[in-house]
């Protein structure tokens, strides 16, 4: 009996080794942070989530950013009225800084993991020029995200790690707007701009183009133009971009990829990702818009005057008695009686035209203006002018440089509208209130000026992103 | 001895015999003796009453005795309460005796984690349920039979949903966490016992234990926070081969209608809703304008319906009698060396709609088996199949806001198959759903659960054990919904296939030992080693647009737009692993039976938590004092039982899933125009700190007896303290990491009181005469959260609240959290001037006027979000359950009740939802609305202009008391002589209404509800039902 007491004993001790392997398990249904970035593969998916990101964060904001204050629009009765009287609260949608940070922690993600990959032994087949093209888009997606924030909000906090631990310091402090401009933006693109591989041209990438267009676009920020001219130059030398024709002005908005002029477009497919909301914004087949189309636009193209202009009917539904259907990112579609089709809110493909030739061109020419070089400020305005089937500026109409930067802030509006610029030249041009104002005045009598208190031409931050982090501080007033 | 005795027998039977001498003395009784639940009763003793004379019961329960006529015999048992009988005629008898259970022997041995105790040596605070309180509501499963059966234990339908099969939700002791979960482990034959608590037939159920306090959990360590329930299924024992045939029918009934309006006061209701909400149109609700006009949302059937007096009562057109059938055969039996016991069972329920119906088929084996003199081994197997179907169909929200002017059918008697007249052409033809084919839900569960143990006792008091469990189940479900459906609404068919693998088994290794030294001294030793893997995988789709109805789910090829989501838990495909490694020490020791101790620690190691934080401590005490054993108790007449208790420990909440300390990420397709990638982003950052929940629980607990212990009882007080409650943490936006992240930091409490009174209030003194006993217990519990995260800014009245998840220290958890109605505003200047100095508008469709009158609580001159505040809580003030027994000859009558008095209930029924619009486009549940005729001020007025009406959700609060009769059963336990020559040996016939009466409910009495009992939300849903079954025990 005892030696079988001894015997089962052994055996029934034989189950209590080995405890440390029995607790550790692995999940194999998920991904976790530690089995992830481990090969070419993985940056791939890492590349595609960054898109992704950056797509998310302009579904809704890069209308509301970009247009939704401008005196392009106008806050039809479905949508928030905050934005058409300068009433901006700390909920308002547009407000909350998670999208943005959150492509802000996938581009960081990459730009730590890449390299590691890339000199891993797994990673050596990537090659070196692949390697820096992946860390080029992050950089130039990061940048990105960083300026608009800065553009929107003025500061905002440094984020340059990935976020992989919840042990790690997760309060910081926003830092100035100047600071992620010189510290951030600027170094970012130019990192960028040093890494890119200059034969890729997809335009549904931030390749080359994007990055130094982009470049340009922070230098006008800044309002230096000598490094603003450099990186306009630097991007008509890679010989790729030429203005689309007017006959085929359209494409720029529903073909993208197929025209000259596109530098960096964002795709979309709404099988995949659902439809962009900026349909539900200013036009979908399903639901009232929440923006009309404001007077000023809407007397502009349809004017006599103006009868010739081949972006108004292109851009804007004349048929939609209530002035709330912004047709420019659509193809045309007709119904029997000629009236346009629009998809459903959830059905809608937006292709954004993040940056094209023509918004450069302008710039370069507010560049030359600037710097009191009035000939080629009207040489290129006129080649967005004259496109659109309009006759030439003279230098009978624009007489100095006020008359040639209204009509050139003129022109952007009308070839931009709804592309979500307006709000950046209103505010790079310092006109926010002068042209913002009496229109806003005549139509909300009680809504507050932004000349009244400059300070809210900047956005506040939402309440929610205060709460989740003491160390934030609301722009004033708000 | 002898001699004095056999004298004194002599003088006795002198005597008894003196005054009847001339007759002949005796009769030759027959006879059976088996437990109130049909098992014979072997070595029971037969004596009649007066002498020594008697004999004891074979292994199948019978015996055979001479005894003169008037005497009396006396039958006892261990564990039974004695019982006599009276020899009335010097006939031969057959006599069938069943004995009833003696509830209160102290030398009754109960199950404990790991282990069995003496009742009087128990230190820890523990409920039992014996097998006759588990009989006594015919179930579909354990936790149903268990409502009311024990202090502490709170039972109630989740949701209030009561479709076939479904499992009510447990709490043990109230709410303790808000986000791991409350419910009790279960242990099965000494293995955690992984399933559902529906695959076990109550049948098969000889005892259940529920451990309460930290001492008598402390042994499950990491999983005893929430209580534990030992369930002991049914064993062998020595004895011929005894069969037992249990089984009844019925049929089932839903318990009532919800309140809904019918045709006319339909029309009421639109009339007026109609005029207010076109303010200034109409003169009154019956202009011939508004009533030959533009009602609204009223079709040209609806009108039909006015003319022609139509009342559809929708309700029953869905509703049908269910019907339940349960059978259960068990053979038990065996020898000194072997012991065995096999059931098995079906049991069947459909439900009171068509297509919803709960089959289990159960199969179980109990063997021990002695090997030589040290060694015992022993299987338990149960084995279940069951079928639930319709477990989430329900036309009933349909059906609730179908207008009652329109007819299920077109004009030319066909079921419309599609929207119905009227309601927007919103509302589904219910009665579609029942069409062949049209609606599939089926869901097929097998499991398996087998344990073994194998028991060396090589030197006497030490004892070696080893246990293994083994547990498997796979569970595959599949619905198929035509797309004009009440799940569709004409959309498109939807389909889901699902499924999942669960195995899970335990190795324990335990060591026993026992010794009294010095004969005061007795110690008993408990070690433990055990290991438990658990894995679960799941595969889940849904697919739409189906090309052939006709295939359901059975080819999803068919289908279209797959994802690999779970519609119902939103989660992708999952699988779950985790091992828990644990070692436990048990000390019990006990000082001349009158001083007990009992220390007990446990240390758990789980994989699931982050890797050098693995394993935890859960230690706890517990002392005990037999005071009855007190010399100055002694002989103290009434009193007959008397011991305190006291214990301490802490114990653990598993909280947390596997892998949840990790960190994810997860993927999002995009697409590159025409290159389609899948990317993948962080979505949750690793969390290593992240940790179990643990409550420490302080116990005092008296137990007592009086008078033989016919009255006894026990009282418990508790305070239990929950640290470490996992709260989530939004991260700054600034982190780009979308997940909460969990942290340990709540707090809560939960103190109470319970109490268990047994009585025999009427003992038998003989077969023929009148006997009652009762079980009452009655418990309090107050639960509130006593810390949130300490960045919430917000308080509520002083203190910290977490207004987006309701959460609120010194309230309980699952506070309501509302405006509070004060009343409606009424049709008079007074009212109308306050309206308008708390900025309502009293003019025009959107005026207040016959809306809820809000409480203006924070005195800030408006009605805003500051105003809300606590309603109430689903806490109630106190709850409890009562037995009562009656016998009278071979009748019997067993009344079982549950009773929850206080606490409040939200119901979607009045305050969420179609059925309460008040717009008058949905029919409305009947409710006597306010008008400027009826100037109520319990519910708001009709009103065409608005979708619901203004501050709905504080229409839906109720007082959620109810008494519950569960069960009434009456028996009769046919005389032997009715079926002699059978090879019956006993026989008993009962008739049990179920759930027939629902009292002291104002929910139900005065809102016309019908049944409060609900935790969580009581939706619309499958109506709570009776049932009246008729069944039959036979043993042979």
């Amino acid at each position: 009996m005892g030696r079988q007491f001894v015997f089962v004993m052994l055996l029934a001790m034989t189950a209590v080794t080995g405890c440390k392997k029995f607790l550790t398990e692995k999940p194999q249904q998920q991904i976790t942070a530690g089995s992830f970035w481990k090969t070419n593969d993985d940056i791939v998916a890492g590349i595609a989530a960054m898109y992704n990101g950056v797509q998310q964060q302009c579904s809704y904001n890069y209308f509301a950013y970009g247009d939704g204050r401008t005196d392009n629009f106008w806050v039809s009765q479905y949508g928030n009225l905050a934005y058409s009287i300068n009433g901006l609260s700390n909920a308002t949608n547009g407000t909350d800084w998670a999208p943005i940070y959150t492509t802000i922690e996938r581009a960081n993600d990459l730009l730590m993991h890449v390299p590691i990959i890339a000199a891993s032994q797994e990673g050596q087949s990537i090659g070196a020029k692949a390697s820096n093209n992946y860390l080029a888009q992050a950089y130039g997606v990061r940048a990105f995200c960083y300026f608009t924030l800065l553009r929107i909000f003025g500061g905002a906090p440094v984020w340059r790690v990935p976020y992989d631990s919840v042990g790690q310091q997760k309060f910081i402090a926003r830092s100035s707007a100047e600071y992620l401009m010189d510290s951030l933006v600027l170094p970012d693109l130019l990192n960028a701009a040093n890494l890119a591989d200059t034969t890729q041209n997809t335009v549904w990438y931030v390749n080359v183009g994007g990055i130094r267009a982009m470049l340009m676009d922070a230098y006008m920020w800044k309002h230096d133009y000598p490094d603003a001219i450099y990186w306009y130059s630097r991007l008509t030398g890679t010989n790729r971009y030429k203005l689309e024709p007017t006959a085929t002005w359209k494409n720029l908005f529903i073909a993208p990829q197929s025209s000259a002029e596109s530098i960096w477009s964002l795709n979309w497919d709404w099988t995949v990702n659902g439809g962009a909301s900026i349909s539900g914004e200013i036009g979908a087949g399903n639901t009232n818009s929440q923006w009309w189309i404001s007077d000023v636009i809407w007397s502009y193209f349809t004017s006599a005057a103006n009868a010739k202009d081949i972006r108004g009917p292109q851009s804007i539904d004349f048929k939609a008695t209530n002035h709330d259907k912004v047709n420019k990112f659509y193809p045309v579609n007709l119904n029997a009686q000629g009236v346009q089709i629009y998809p459903a809110n959830n059905q809608a493909n937006v292709y954004f035209a993040l940056y094209r030739l023509a918004d450069l061109l302008l710039l370069r020419a507010e560049a030359a203006n600037c710097t009191y070089d009035t000939a080629t400020a009207i040489n290129l305005l006129n080649a967005i002018h004259v496109r659109a089937g309009l006759p030439a500026y003279t230098t009978a109409t624009l007489v100095d440089s006020t008359t040639i930067s209204n009509a050139l802030l003129a022109e952007r509006q009308w070839e931009f509208f709804a592309e979500g610029k307006r709000w950046y030249d209103l505010v790079r041009n310092g006109v926010v209130s002068s042209v913002l104002d009496p229109i806003m005045l005549k139509r909300y009598p009680t809504a507050q000026t932004f000349a009244s208190d400059p300070r809210k031409i900047l956005w506040p931050v939402n309440a929610n992103d205060l709460n989740a982090n003491p160390a934030l501080v609301q722009n004033p007033p708000y | 001895m002898i001699c004095l005795r056999r004298s004194y027998m002599l003088f006795c039977w002198l005597l008894c015999t003196m005054p009847i001498l001339a007759q002949p003395p005796a009769a030759t009784i027959h006879g059976t003796i088996s437990s109130a639940g049909g098992e014979p009763l072997a070595g029971a003793s037969i004596v009649i009453k007066g002498t020594s004379r008697g004999t004891t019961t074979g292994p199948n329960g019978s015996f055979q005795l001479m005894a003169p006529v008037n005497s009396t015999l006396v039958i006892s048992h261990t564990g039974y309460l004695v019982k006599e009988i009276k020899i009335r005629s010097a006939d031969n008898y057959t006599l069938t005796i069943s004995l009833e259970e003696n509830k209160n022997d102290l030398d009754q041995v109960i199950v404990v984690g790991y282990g069995t105790r003496r009742k009087s040596e128990v230190t820890g605070a523990i409920a039992s349920v014996s097998e006759k309180s588990i009989q006594d509501v015919p179930s579909a499963n354990l936790s149903q039979a268990l409502q009311g059966q024990a202090a502490g234990i709170d039972i109630q339908k989740s949701k209030g949903n009561a479709h076939p099969g479904e499992s009510p939700s447990i709490l043990i002791r109230g709410t303790r966490s808000v986000k791991a979960g409350n419910s009790p482990l279960f242990v099965v034959d000494g293995i955690p016992f992984e399933g559902s608590i529906d695959d076990i037939a109550q049948d098969d159920v000889a005892a259940v234990e529920v451990l309460k306090d930290a001492s008598s959990t402390a042994i499950y360590g990491s999983r005893g926070a929430n209580g534990v329930i030992l369930v002991t299924t049914k064993r062998g024992r020595d004895g011929k081969p005894r069969v037992a045939y249990s089984g009844y029918a019925g049929f089932t009934k839903s318990a009532g209608e919800y309140p809904m309006m019918n045709g006319p006061e339909y029309f009421e209701l639109k009339k007026w809703a109609t005029y207010i909400g076109n303010k200034g149109v109409y003169t009154g609700p019956d202009d011939p304008k508004l009533v030959n006009g533009s009602l609204i949302q009223l079709a040209p059937e609806e009108r039909e319906g006015i003319f022609l007096g139509r009342s559809t009562d929708w309700q029953k057109l869905v509703y049908r009698t269910g019907i339940s059938t349960d059978h259960q055969l068990s053979v038990s039996g065996g020898t000194d060396i072997t012991q065995y016991s096999v059931g098995g069972g079906y049991y069947q329920e459909t439900g009171v709609y068509p297509g919803q119906s709960f089959t289990r088929y159960s199969l179980r084996l109990n063997v021990d088996q002695r090997i030589g003199n040290y060694v015992k081994v022993g299987v338990s197997s149960l084995n279940t199949y069951t079928v639930t179907k319709g477990e989430s169909i329900d036309p009933l929200p349909e059906a609730l806001r179908a207008s009652p002017l329109v007819l299920p059918y077109d004009s030319t008697g066909k079921l419309i198959n599609n929207f119905l007249p009227g309601s927007a052409n919103q509302v589904w033809n219910p009665l579609a759903d029942f069409l062949p084919g049209a609606t599939v839900e089926k869901r097929d569960r097998l499991g398996t659960f087998n344990s073994m143990y194998v028991e060396v006792s090589p030197i006497k008091g030490l004892k070696y054990r080893f246990n293994g469990g083994a547990e498997l189940r796979s569970d595959i479900y599949g619905h198929f919904y035509g797309a004009n459906t009440t799940e569709n609404l004409g959309v498109s068919s939807t389909a889901e296939n699902a499924t999942t693998e669960t195995t899970s088994y335990t190795l324990e290794n335990m060591l026993v030992y026992d010794k009294t030294i010095a004969k005061l001294h007795k110690i008993n030793f408990t070690a433990l080693y055990s290991y438990q893997k658990y894995g679960s995988s799941n595969t889940t789709f849904d697919y739409t647009n189906l090309l052939s109805d006709q295939a359901q789910f059975y080819n999803p090829a068919l289908g279209a737009n797959f994802q690999a989501t779970n519609s119902t838990t939103n989660n992708n495909n999952e699988l779950l692993n985790w091992v828990l490694i644990s070692y436990m020490a048990r000390l019990n020791y006990t000082f001349n039976d009158k001083y007990l101790l009992t220390l007990t620690m446990r240390s758990d190691g789980s994989s699931v938590l982050a890797p050098g934080d693995k394993y935890h401590l859960f230690p706890s005490a517990a002392a005990a004092w037999n005071i009855i054993k007190e010399p100055f108790l002694q002989h103290r007449g009434a009193i007959s039982n008397l011991r305190l208790r006291a214990s301490y420990g802490e114990v653990g909440n598993p909280a947390i899933t596997p892998y949840q300390t990790l960190g994810s990420l997860t993927q999002q397709t995009y697409n590159y125009g025409g290159t389609t990638t899948t990317g993948l982003y962080p979505y949750s950052a690793p969390n290593p700190n992240l940790n179990w929940e643990y409550t420490a629980t302080a116990n005092v607990g008296v137990d007592f007896g009086f008078w033989q212990n016919r009255l006894s009882g026990t009282l418990e007080l508790y305070h239990s303290y929950t640290r470490d409650m996992i709260m989530p943490v939004t991260l700054p936006p600034t982190s780009g990491i979308p997940a909460q992240i969990l942290t340990n930091i709540g707090k809560s409490e939960n103190k109470g009181i319970e109490v268990h009174i047994a009585a025999d209030i009427l003992r038998a003194r003989n077969s023929h005469a009148f006997a009652w006993s009762m079980d009452v217990n009655f418990y309090i519990d107050r639960g509130e959260i006593t810390r949130l995260l300490p960045s919430i800014t917000t308080t509520l009245d002083g203190k910290p609240a977490d207004i987006a998840n309701k959460w609120f220290v010194g309230r309980p958890i699952g506070s309501y959290y509302d405006y509070i109605r004060t009343g409606i505003w009424q049709a008079t200047s007074q009212d109308s001037a306050a309206a308008k100095a708390l900025g309502q508008t009293i003019t025009g469709t959107k005026s207040v006027i016959g809306q809820a009158r809000i409480l203006d609580r924070n005195h800030n001159g408006v009605i805003d979000a500051g105003d809300e505040g606590i309603v109430g809580t689903p806490q109630p003030r106190w709850e409890g359950g009562t037995t009562q027994r009656f016998a009278y000859r071979n009748f019997d009558l067993t009344v079982v009740a549950a009773v929850r008095i206080g606490g409040m209930i939200s119901s979607d029924l009045f305050g969420a939802g179609f059925t309460s619009t008040m717009q008058g486009n949905y029919n409305n549940v009947n409710v006597h609305y306010w008008t400027t005729v009826n100037p109520t001020n319990r519910w708001s007025a009709a009103n065409s202009a608005q979708t619901n009406p203004p501050y709905h959700s504080t229409f839906g609060y109720f007082d959620g008391s109810f008494l519950k009769i569960r069960s009434m059963t009456l028996g009769y336990s046919v005389p032997g002589s009715l079926f002699r020559g059978t090879g019956f040996k006993t026989m008993r016939l009962y008739a049990t209404a179920k759930d027939p009466f629902i009292l002291f409910s104002p929910y139900r009495s005065t809102y016309h509800g019908v049944d409060p009992e609900s935790a969580g939300t009581l939706n619309v849903n499958t109506p709570a039902v009776w049932s009246m079954l008729f069944g039959l025990n036979i043993g042979f």
